[in-house]
C-alpha cells in the first residue's frame, strides 16, 4: 500500500486514481518545484519522488513534453532567461532566472555580476555556465542547486581571449557528465590545450595539446554523446573525444557551397547536426539556413539535408526534437519544420529585439539620425571598423567573404563581396584607412610561416580593384596601419614603426622595448586596439567655422541591442 | 487495415458496465487498443457475427465521453494539417469536466488503452495540481499524512524555497 486511502463508506466518494497512474503518469509530468513541495505529502510520495527510477522517468517526460530554451542575454549585465512556449509553439513567457533562483551565488568578478558569464550548454536540466577564466558553474535552476568547478591550476596564467570552444554534455557510455574546453597556452606558443572535467571523478582529467591554428576560428561547439565537436571556420571540424581526450580533425568538404557559409553545430535526435547559414547572391544577399544531419557518426559523407529556413527568418537554435527557435522582425517563434512548413510563419509575440540598429550622429546637426535596422548576423562578430569617406566598413568573422558597409549619409547597409582576394577564406582580416582608401590587412597562417598582406582598394565601389601593397613577415604582429602607410608592428617585446615603402620589413631593427621593467604591468599582447592620433583645433562641440561644404567630422556608433 | 477480406466488419457493439449498448464505427473503435485487439482477434477467426465487447470497468456516461474523443480523433487521423485545431479541441474537451469525471475518464482511457487520451488527461491533471498546496493534494488524492509533525517540519525546512 504505497498510497493509503482513507476507508470511506460514503458512496459518493470521488473515484481515486490508482497508484500506478499517479506515480507513472501524473507525477512525472509535474514541475520539479511542485514535486519538491509534494515530498511532504506522505512517506510513500517522498520515497517515490526521491527514487532514482522516478527521477529518470521524470527526465524522460520533461524532455519529450516541453520545449524550453535558456538564454544568456549578451555579455553585459543582463540576466539569463528561460523561454517557454505553449502547445501551439507560440512564445509564452520569459522568466529571468537569477531573480527566481537565487542559488547561483556567482562571484562578483570584473565589475557587474554575470558580465563575464557565458552559457556553455544545457543538458538534462543542468546548465553549464562558464566564468571566463575563473571557473565553471554547473547549475540546476529547477532544484536550485549549483556546483562550482575551478579551472585546472595550469590555466590561471593564461589570457582570457584564448578560450576556444567549450562544451558540456552527458556521456552515456560511461554515465558521466563532462566538460571539455580548449585554451590557448602562450607559454608554449602556438599550442592550445584541451581539458576535460569529469563530474564523476570530480577532477580535471585529460590534457591534450592541439595546434593553435586548428581552433583559432572556432565559432560553435556541441557535445554529442562522447564527443565535443568544434567548428573551425577555416579547417573543418575538430572532434575532442571526452573519454580518451584525443583530438581529430575532420574535413567538411562533403557539404555543398561550404566556403560561402558559416555553420553552427547542434544536437538533434541524438545526432550531430549542422546549420549552414549564408547569404545567397541571387536575391540581394538573402539569408538562408540549411540544417544538415550526420546520419552515422564516423561516416563523414553521411550528411543529409533535413530542411531549410529561408528569407527573413533567423534561426537561433535547433532543439533535440527538431523544432527550431526562429525570429523574424520583432518576433520570436518556435516552428516545427516537420509539422508546419516554415513559410507559414505565424505571428509570435516577443519584444526582445535581437536586431541590430545602426545609429548615426551628425556633429553638424547635433543629433542622432537613427536609421536602419540591420540583421544582427551582418555584424555579429565584428572585429574592427574603419570609416573611409562616407562609409563605415566592418570586418566580421562570421562573414568571411564580404564586408558590410554602413553609409553614413544615407544610413543604408550594404554587403561588399571580397571574392577578389586570393586565399581569402583561410584568413582573417583587419580594416584600416590608408591614403584615403580602404585598406585591408590579410592575416593568414600557412604551415611554414605566417604572412600578412596589406591590400588597398584603389577605387571605391570597384570591388575588384584590390591591389597588394606589401607584406609583413610572419613573426611580426601588425598593430595598425597608418594613413601614410607606416605600420606599427611588434616582435617579441619590442614595438616599432616601420615604413614598408622605405625599408623592407625584413630589415626590422631594434625598436622600443615595451614595458620591460614591469613585466607584470601591461604587456605587449594586451594592446588590442590602436588608432592614429593627430593634434588639431577641431571642436568637439560641433562649431563649424569653415566653409559649409566641408562636413567630414562625424561620429558614429553601432549599438547592439539585446542579443539573444 | 487489419483485414481487407469481405468479411471484415464495419461496426462493433460495445457494452458499458451498466449494460448500455453503443454501436461504434470500427475506425473509431480502433483508437482504443483494447477494442482494436478484440476486433483483430475476432477477424482472425473469420467471424461474420457482430462483435459485442463488454467493458466491465466503464460506465455509460464515461464511455460516451471516451467515444466522443475517439470519434474526433478518428476524423482527424488522415489529416495532418489540422493538428492545431485538434489540440484546441482536446483542450476544450477536458475543460468542461469536474474532477471526478476527469479521474474516471483517465482510468477508462488507461483500461481501454487509449494512449493519447490517457496522456491528455494526465497532463491536464498535472497542470491543474502543480500549484496546489500539500494539504490540497492530500485531499484530492485522498492521502493520509503519515509523517510525524517533526518529520514534516524537517522536510519542509529542507526545501523551504519550494514553498514560496
Amino acid at each position: 500500500g504505497l498510497i493509503r486511502r482513507k476507508m470511506n463508506n460514503k458512496a459518493v466518494a470521488i473515484p481515486v486514481l490508482p497508484e500506478h497512474l499517479i506515480e507513472e503518469q501524473i507525477l512525472p509530468r509535474l514541475p520539479v518545484k511542485s514535486l519538491i513541495r509534494f515530498k511532504s505529502v506522505s512517506r510513500s510520495w517522498l520515497s517515490v519522488i526521491c527514487s532514482h527510477d522516478f527521477q529518470k522517468l521524470h527526465l524522460k517526460f520533461s524532455s519529450s513534453c516541453q520545449t524550453q530554451a535558456i538564454t544568456l542575454k549578451s555579455h553585459l549585465a543582463f540576466p539569463s532567461c528561460l523561454l517557454s512556449f505553449d502547445n501551439c509553439n507560440n512564445f509564452k513567457n520569459c522568466v529571468e532566472l537569477e531573480a527566481n533562483f537565487r542559488a547561483l551565488n556567482l562571484p562578483n568578478c570584473y565589475g557587474p555580476p554575470y558580465s563575464c558569464t557565458r552559457l556553455v550548454s544545457s543538458c538534462n536540466g543542468l546548465v553549464c555556465l562558464c566564468f571566463i577564466c575563473v571557473c565553471f558553474f554547473l547549475w540546476n535552476p529547477a532544484t536550485n542547486q549549483s556546483q562550482m568547478v575551478n579551472l585546472p591550476d595550469s590555466c590561471y596564467h593564461m589570457s582570457s581571449v584564448l578560450l576556444r570552444g567549450v562544451g558540456f554534455g552527458y556521456v552515456s557510455s560511461i554515465d558521466d557528465y563532462r566538460i571539455g574546453f580548449m585554451l590557448g597556452d602562450f607559454d608554449h606558443n602556438p599550442k592550445v590545450r584541451a581539458y576535460i572535467y569529469s563530474f564523476r571523478a570530480r577532477e580535471w582529467i585529460t590534457m591534450t595539446s592541439v595546434d593553435y591554428e586548428l581552433c583559432r576560428c572556432a565559432t560553435s561547439c556541441v557535445v554529442v554523446d562522447d564527443t565535443l565537436y568544434l567548428s573551425s571556420a577555416t579547417f573543418g571540424m575538430l572532434r575532442l573525444n571526452l573519454v580518451s581526450g584525443q583530438v581529430k580533425l575532420f574535413p567538411l568538404d562533403g557539404l555543398p557551397n561550404f566556403k560561402h557559409c558559416k555553420y553552427k553545430l547542434s544536437r538533434m535526435k541524438g545526432c550531430l547536426s549542422l546549420c549552414q547559414t549564408g547569404y545567397s547572391n541571387k536575391d540581394g544577399y538573402k539569408y538562408v539556413s540549411d540544417v544538415w544531419m550526420l546520419k552515422q557518426p564516423d561516416k563523414w559523407d553521411s550528411w543529409e539535408k533535413l530542411f531549410s529556413i529561408r528569407g527573413d527568418m533567423y534561426l537561433h537554435y535547433v532543439f533535440e526534437a527538431g523544432k527550431c527557435l526562429v525570429y523574424r522582425e520583432e518576433q520570436l517563434k518556435l516552428i516545427d519544420p516537420y509539422d508546419v512548413a516554415p513559410e507559414q510563419f505565424e505571428e509570435g509575440d516577443f519584444d526582445h529585439n535581437p536586431k541590430v540598429r545602426a545609429y548615426i550622429f551628425s556633429l553638424r546637426a547635433r543629433e542622432w539620425i537613427t536609421m536602419t535596422t540591420v540583421d544582427s548576423e551582418l555584424c555579429c562578430g565584428a572585429r574592427n571598423c574603419v570609416v573611409v569617406d562616407d562609409t563605415l566598413y566592418l570586418s566580421c568573422v562570421t562573414l568571411p567573404l564580404c564586408i558590410p558597409g554602413l553609409n553614413l549619409v544615407s544610413g543604408q547597409v550594404k554587403l561588399f563581396p571580397l571574392d577578389g582576394l586570393p586565399n581569402f577564406k583561410h584568413c582573417k582580416y583587419q580594416l584600416s584607412r590608408m591614403k584615403g582608401c580602404l585598406s585591408l590587412c590579410q592575416t593568414g597562417y600557412s604551415n611554414k610561416d605566417g604572412y600578412k598582406y596589406v591590400w588597398m582598394l584603389k577605387q571605391p565601389d570597384k570591388w575588384d580593384s584590390w591591389e597588394k601593397l606589401f607584406s609583413i613577415r610572419g613573426d611580426m604582429y601588425l598593430h595598425y596601419v597608418f594613413e601614410t602607410g607606416k605600420c606599427l608592428v611588434s616582435r617579441e617585446e619590442q614595438l616599432k614603426l616601420i615604413d614598408p615603402y622605405d625599408v623592407a620589413p625584413e630589415q626590422f631593427e631594434e625598436g622600443t622595448t615595451f614595458c620591460q621593467e614591469s613585466r607584470k604591468g601591461v604587456e605587449l599582447r594586451d594592446i588590442y586596439q590602436t588608432w592614429s592620433y593627430v593634434e588639431s583645433f577641431i571642436s568637439p562641440f560641433g562649431a563649424f567655422t569653415s566653409s559649409e561644404d566641408e562636413d567630414n567630422s562625424r561620429e558614429i556608433e553601432i549599438v547592439e541591442s539585446s542579443d539573444i | 487495415m487489419a483485414s481487407s477480406s469481405s468479411s471484415s466488419l464495419s461496426r462493433v457493439v460495445v457494452k458499458s458496465s451498466d449494460n448500455n449498448l453503443f454501436v461504434v464505427n470500427k475506425k473509431v473503435a480502433s483508437q482504443s487498443q483494447l477494442l482494436k485487439q478484440c476486433i483483430d482477434n475476432m477477424e482472425e477467426k473469420g467471424t461474420n457475427d457482430v462483435i459485442l465487447i463488454p467493458l466491465s470497468n466503464v460506465t455509460s456516461n464515461i464511455l460516451t465521453l471516451v467515444l466522443e474523443y475517439c470519434e474526433k480523433h478518428a476524423d482527424f487521423a488522415d489529416d495532418d494539417n489540422n493538428n492545431q485545431e485538434l489540440k484546441q479541441w482536446d483542450h476544450e474537451f477536458l475543460k468542461k469536466f469536474d474532477y471526478a469525471t476527469l479521474n474516471s475518464l483517465t482510468m477508462a482511457a488507461d483500461y481501454m488503452v487509449t494512449k493519447s487520451l490517457l496522456n491528455l488527461c494526465c497532463q491536464f491533471i498535472a497542470d491543474s495540481i502543480k500549484d496546489l498546496t500539500v494539504q490540497q493534494i492530500r485531499q484530492i488524492f485522498d492521502i493520509k499524512n503519515d509523517f510525524t509533525p517533526q518529520e514534516e517540519a524537517d522536510i519542509k525546512n529542507e526545501n523551504a524555497w519550494a514553498f514560496r
